[in-house]
């Protein structure tokens, strides 16, 4: 009698208890759901951590190698330029191995003309000078080089007699004839002859133009200065204006 | 009993749970709120897996960055190392098609590098002032020219011959106080440029003009003018030494100049000038008053009077020495030989007698040096001035190698060029030099040799150490002492050569 009531009683507990074990059932299956998913998370963060570390150091590394790779490609352009300009000189030292003679040849030709333009100064020396040289191009015992180097010597010791002042004994006087006269040329800009009697100018038409009594003195004055036997002193010349 | 008790406390269990809220909604709740949990871990999930494969994919990009330049760097290595072994094997074959040119090349470099110098000093580049950038390259060139070079340098060559023997007029850029200005000038060769009387000097660098401070005397000039003046044929002044003896000429002193500076003797050579010239004036009006003498007689006694003024004047003139002795100023060695324990300055020698008006010794005027710009082997050199020292870069080359070559010849006494008054320079004032520290400590005593300029200013520039005892202690307390010493203002820098004692007393001066 008193088993139904019991169960009766026990019915809507039983009922009860049971949403509550699903309740419990389902908060549980949640519970480990979320920790499962946390879990995976987990790694899924410590993968993602990983990766920006390597990431990091790949793009330091990237850093660096582009900082290398551009100074090596400097290096390189540098190097590719100097083999061009090696090239380029290659090319041209080979060319002017047959170039140097024809360039020796045309100078000692233009310097010939160049001695029959100017006064006559120092013809002996300068005519001698080309003579040599011509005689030494002409023999083939010597190397074009050489060749040219004598003939650019040439050209650089007439460049120079424009800088100094020069002196020189001739056996003729200044009108010609046969006697002694003192030549004096001063740099390009004047050329004088004075002998015992008279002084004269080398003019613009390559002929000797007379000079007074003062000029004369003067030339003799710079004479002796160009050969050492005075200190330098200003002098005072007739010089031709254009 | 047990049993029961049992049952009621499940009972009133289960009574209590079934006294929960909402009834049936429970499971309802829990299974929602655990979706909503599911969904949102779902989502966190897929928030962090997306985070992951973006990682990822920019890992990969910069992996991919890497791998790229790796390669760029490969690829660099590889063409470095192809043109490095191409240059090699052109350079070897350089090298044996060159060996026959060597001759040739030398001697164009040094015409090279001779025109370009001798071009800085010429007053033709004054006129041709880009002349200077087609020479400066061929100068400096380090490869070896070819065809087209060689002819420039000729046609350089040429270009000189022509224009040394040109008389000119052109437009010149003219250095002034302001700044530059416009001027034509009338070139003679390379011996003079003038323009309206004036004469004028290459500025430093060869590119522009610049007037002479001072001018030469009234008759150069006027020789100037009148050649300026002239048509055709007509004197003028050339100075073989290309500027120098211009120079020299207008830095001589005038006849006031000279008379204010020569002192006692100067002032009463003046003072008796003076009193001829007032008795050439008063003396005959005197005369004239009192009747001696008629008109024509004061004519007469004025002339002879003057003309003694005339004869004192010439006189005077030659025999003043002020004149020769600022013309050169020469350098004293103040203490020469290194010797051991002799830290003083050498006693100064008795100045030389008095030279004859010109005892210039004799020098290859061809050579267009001045003769007076060189102490004959002497350990001191002079530097010329050409009126304005561009940057300082003068003291180059043979003026210090001069030095060193000389020294420990002439010990100990002043250098001179033969029958120059050299005047000793002293400086007016010297720098304490700031002792370092430790070597105060450690009481180490000294000295420090230095060559340097004295500027015409009396400033000092360009101090170089030659010696020094005992090394690396002083010279940078020497070097920055010397530097603020002061010379007397002459008309021509000068290279001085000093050893400086350096004595750990002077600590106790040092600034702190």
């Amino acid at each position: 009698m008193c088993v139904p009531f019991f169960l009766l009683l026990l019915a809507a507990p039983a009922y009860a208890a049971d949403e509550v074990g699903e309740a419990l059932e389902a908060s549980l299956g949640a519970q480990r759901a979320a920790r499962e998913s946390q879990q995976r998370i987990d790694r899924l963060d410590a993968e993602t951590r990983a990766l920006h570390e390597k990431r990091r150091a790949a793009e330091s590394r990237a850093l660096q190698l582009a900082a290398y790779s551009e100074q090596l490609e400097q290096e390189a352009a540098v190097e590719e330029q100097r083999r061009a300009q090696i090239d380029a000189e290659l090319k041209r030292v080979s060319a002017l191995g047959g170039e140097l003679l024809p360039l020796a040849r045309r100078m000692l030709a233009a310097l010939e003309a160049q001695v029959a333009r100017d006064p006559p100064f120092l013809l002996e020396v300068r005519r001698k000078r080309i003579a040599d040289i011509t005689a030494l191009i002409d023999d083939s015992g010597h190397s074009a080089a050489e060749k040219f180097r004598r003939v650019l010597e040439a050209w650089r010791s007439e460049a120079e007699y424009g800088n100094t002042v020069g002196a020189e004994d001739v056996a003729t006087d200044c009108t010609g004839a046969p006697g002694a006269a003192t030549l004096v040329r001063v740099g390009r800009v004047g050329f004088y002859c004075v002998d015992d009697s008279q002084a004269a100018r080398w003019d613009a038409t390559n002929s000797w133009a007379p000079l007074d009594d003062a000029a004369a003195a003067e030339i003799t004055r710079a004479a002796t200065m160009a050969r050492g036997k005075l200190p330098p002193e200003l002098l005072v010349l007739p010089v031709a204006k254009p | 009993m047990r049993r029961l008790f049992v049952a009621l406390l499940l009972l009133s269990a289960g009574a209590a749970s079934a006294q929960a809220p909402v009834q049936g909604d429970l499971l309802k709740q829990v299974r929602d709120s655990s979706r909503a949990a599911a969904q949102a871990n779902a989502e966190r999930e897929q928030r962090f897996t997306r985070a992951r494969n973006e990682a990822a994919a920019r890992l990969a990009a910069v992996q991919a960055d890497v791998r790229a330049n790796e390669a760029r760097a490969a690829g660099a290595r590889r063409r470095w190392e192809a043109a490095h072994r191409q240059a090699a094997e052109l350079d070897r074959r350089l090298a044996v098609a060159s060996r026959d040119l060597d001759t040739a090349y030398d001697a164009a470099r040094g015409a090279a590098v001779d025109l370009h110098d001798a071009a800085q000093a010429s007053l033709v580049t004054a006129q041709f002032p880009g002349r200077m950038a087609e020479l400066a390259p061929l100068a400096a060139s380090a490869t070896r020219p070819g065809l087209a070079e060689l002819e420039q340098i000729w046609q350089a060559l040429q270009f000189d011959i022509a224009q040394a023997g040109a008389v000119q007029q052109f437009a010149a850029s003219l250095v002034t106080e302001e700044g530059s200005a416009p001027r034509t000038v009338l070139r003679v060769g390379v011996f003079a440029a003038i323009a309206d009387g004036e004469y004028f000097a290459l500025h430093a660098g060869g590119k522009a003009l610049v007037e002479l401070d001072r001018q030469p005397s009234w008759r150069h000039r006027r020789i100037a003018r009148r050649f300026e003046q002239a048509e055709g044929v007509a004197p003028m002044v050339l100075d073989p030494a290309r500027g120098a003896l211009l120079l020299a000429e207008a830095n001589r002193p005038g006849l006031f100049e000279r008379l204010w500076h020569s002192g006692v003797g100067g002032y009463f050579i003046g003072a008796i000038l003076l009193l001829a010239l007032a008795l050439a004036v008063a003396q005959p009006l005197w005369l004239r008053s009192r009747l001696i003498l008629d008109e024509q007689s004061v004519g007469v006694v004025a002339g002879v009077l003057a003309a003694f003024a005339l004869v004192q004047l010439l006189l005077w003139g030659p025999r003043e020495p002020a004149a020769h002795e600022e013309e050169v100023a020469m350098v004293s060695l103040l203490s020469e030989q290194p010797q051991a324990g002799d830290d003083e300055p050498a006693p100064p020698e008795p100045p030389p007698p008095p030279p004859p008006p010109v005892t210039v010794p004799p020098e290859s005027g061809a050579a267009g040096l001045p003769a007076l710009a060189a102490p004959v082997a002497g350990p001191v050199s002079r530097i010329q001035m050409p009126v304005k020292i561009a940057g300082g870069g003068s003291l180059t080359g043979a003026g210090f190698g001069g030095f060193a070559r000389g020294s420990g010849t002439g010990a100990g006494t002043y250098g001179r060029g033969q029958g120059f008054r050299g005047k000793p320079l002293i400086p007016l004032s010297t720098a304490r030099p700031q002792m370092p520290e430790w070597a105060c400590k450690q009481n180490i005593k000294g000295w420090v040799e230095a060559v340097f300029t004295v500027l015409p200013s009396g400033r000092v520039q360009d101090v170089k150490i030659v010696d020094a005892q005992p090394r690396g202690v002083y010279e940078i307390a020497a070097i920055e002492s010397i530097s603020h010493w002061i010379y007397a203002e002459t008309d021509r820098a000068a290279e001085v050569k000093q050893r400086v004692p350096m004595d750990p007393a002077d600590c106790a001066f040092n600034w702190r």
